[in-house]
């Protein structure tokens, strides 16, 4: 005796029923993949190549030694303007005002030429209570030793910090209370491996 | 007809701030995530593949990939979607491979019954009618079965369909359509054999 045709809906039901049992978790499973998950983000590190600089999209460089010692001298030779005044649709301007000479530093083990520039990112969010800066320049903060940058609030609202970036085009964005922000006087581009928007600020443009 | 999908239903969610804290490195939230989503990856994978026992892999392979791109996560889109997106390549990618394996190395290969034979780890389901439809879903094309999975199963809707698999949502609807179809009509006329 066959099913009666009125009977093939249920049972379509009954098999996504049977779909739908959840196994259940591993413990044991879940600590192998995260531990997996963390050792793999620790190993996106090579200091021994800069190839961002030939290829801008690579992320596999590191400046992680240069974030205290930027953020400690507080040298601003180059600026890159945020949100301090949102009408400012151009390009993040890169103001070459009273740089000094000797305001760019070496990076270690990368040759005498490629020198990190000091850069200014600011953001106007008065509500906030933390805000970063995330890019390829600090590998989206995911080093345990190069973490997401936590910016500095000023009285006025102003989030700001300096980081040393080398020089070239370079992705990033803000990560304010958790959520990711576009910089709004910035540029944007699409990011080539996961979709979404990024910033873009191209560093050491003459 | 099935019932419908309730793709807002926030079940097993993890928060926001748990994935702003995981987006910047903490181990902790992102345990987190892996605990919420580990049983629905892992449905979705060994319903997938087409060597089941390949699931656990390609589940930890998709979350070292999460872990990875975390930071560039865009909070526009679910995460569960995002996730499944994930997901659904590295299994797409791990059916590339087993269906040049098998060609090259096994012939004959009934996958029916490789999927039924005892030797399996998803004891948790196992009993004769989930063999039957676990025979009748390893039949259905890759991208159908991908699609029915999504929708019945996962409970996604067709707009966010649409992100996880870059189909269009006419297309996707015909292969929902075609996948219920071949299982209603496989799985009433199964019957007939037993």
């Amino acid at each position: 005796v066959t099913r009666e045709t009125e009977d093939q809906g249920s049972v379509l039901n009954q098999a996504i029923d049977q779909l739908r049992v959840l196994p259940p978790v591993d413990a044991r499973a879940v600590s192998r993949i995260v531990k997996a998950a963390v050792e793999a983000r620790e190993m996106g590190v090579d200091t021994s190549v800069a190839p961002y600089l030939s290829a801008p999209r690579s992320r596999v460089a590191m400046v992680s030694t240069m974030l205290g010692i930027a953020a400690a001298a507080g040298i601003a030779g180059f600026i890159v303007r945020g949100t301090v005044s949102p009408s400012s649709d151009t390009f993040p301007q890169i103001a070459n005002d009273a740089a000094p000479a000797g305001a760019t530093m070496p990076v270690a083990g990368m040759g005498a030429d490629v020198r990190a520039i000091p850069t200014q990112f600011v953001l106007k969010r008065p509500d906030a209570r933390d805000v970063r800066v995330i890019g390829d320049f600090n590998q989206w903060g995911m080093q345990q030793d190069a973490p997401a940058a936590r910016m500095t609030r000023g009285a006025d609202g102003v989030w700001t910090i300096n980081l040393p970036i080398l020089p070239g085009r370079h992705t990033y964005a803000f990560v304010v209370d958790g959520a990711t922000v576009l910089d709004p006087a910035a540029p944007t581009a699409e990011d080539p491996d996961f979709g979404g928007k990024r910033s873009v600020i191209i560093v050491g443009k003459p | 007809v099935p019932t419908d999908p309730h793709p807002s239903t926030p079940e097993g969610a993890v928060d926001a701030a748990t994935i702003g804290r995981a987006k910047l490195g903490d181990s902790v939230a992102f345990t987190r995530i892996v605990e919420a989503y580990y049983a629905r990856c892992i449905r979705f994978a060994r319903s997938m593949l087409r060597n089941p026992d390949e699931a656990e892999d390609m589940v930890q392979d998709a979350f070292v990939r999460v872990y990875r791109a975390l930071p560039r996560y865009e909070d526009r889109q679910r995460f569960e979607s995002w996730l499944f997106h994930i997901l659904a390549n590295c299994c797409r990618t791990a059916n590339k491979g087993f269906r040049q394996r098998d060609v090259l190395s096994i012939h004959d290969t009934d996958l029916g019954a490789r999927l039924a034979s005892g030797d399996r780890s998803d004891a948790w389901m196992k009993n004769e009618y989930s063999d039957d439809v676990r025979r009748a879903l390893a039949e259905l094309p890759d991208y159908n079965r991908e699609v029915f999975l999504l929708h019945y199963v996962e409970e996604f809707s067709y707009e966010e369909m649409e992100r996880i698999t870059g189909v269009r949502k006419s297309a996707l609807k015909m292969r929902v359509k075609r996948a219920s179809d071949f299982l209603r009509a496989r799985l009433a006329g199964g019957t007939r054999d037993a």
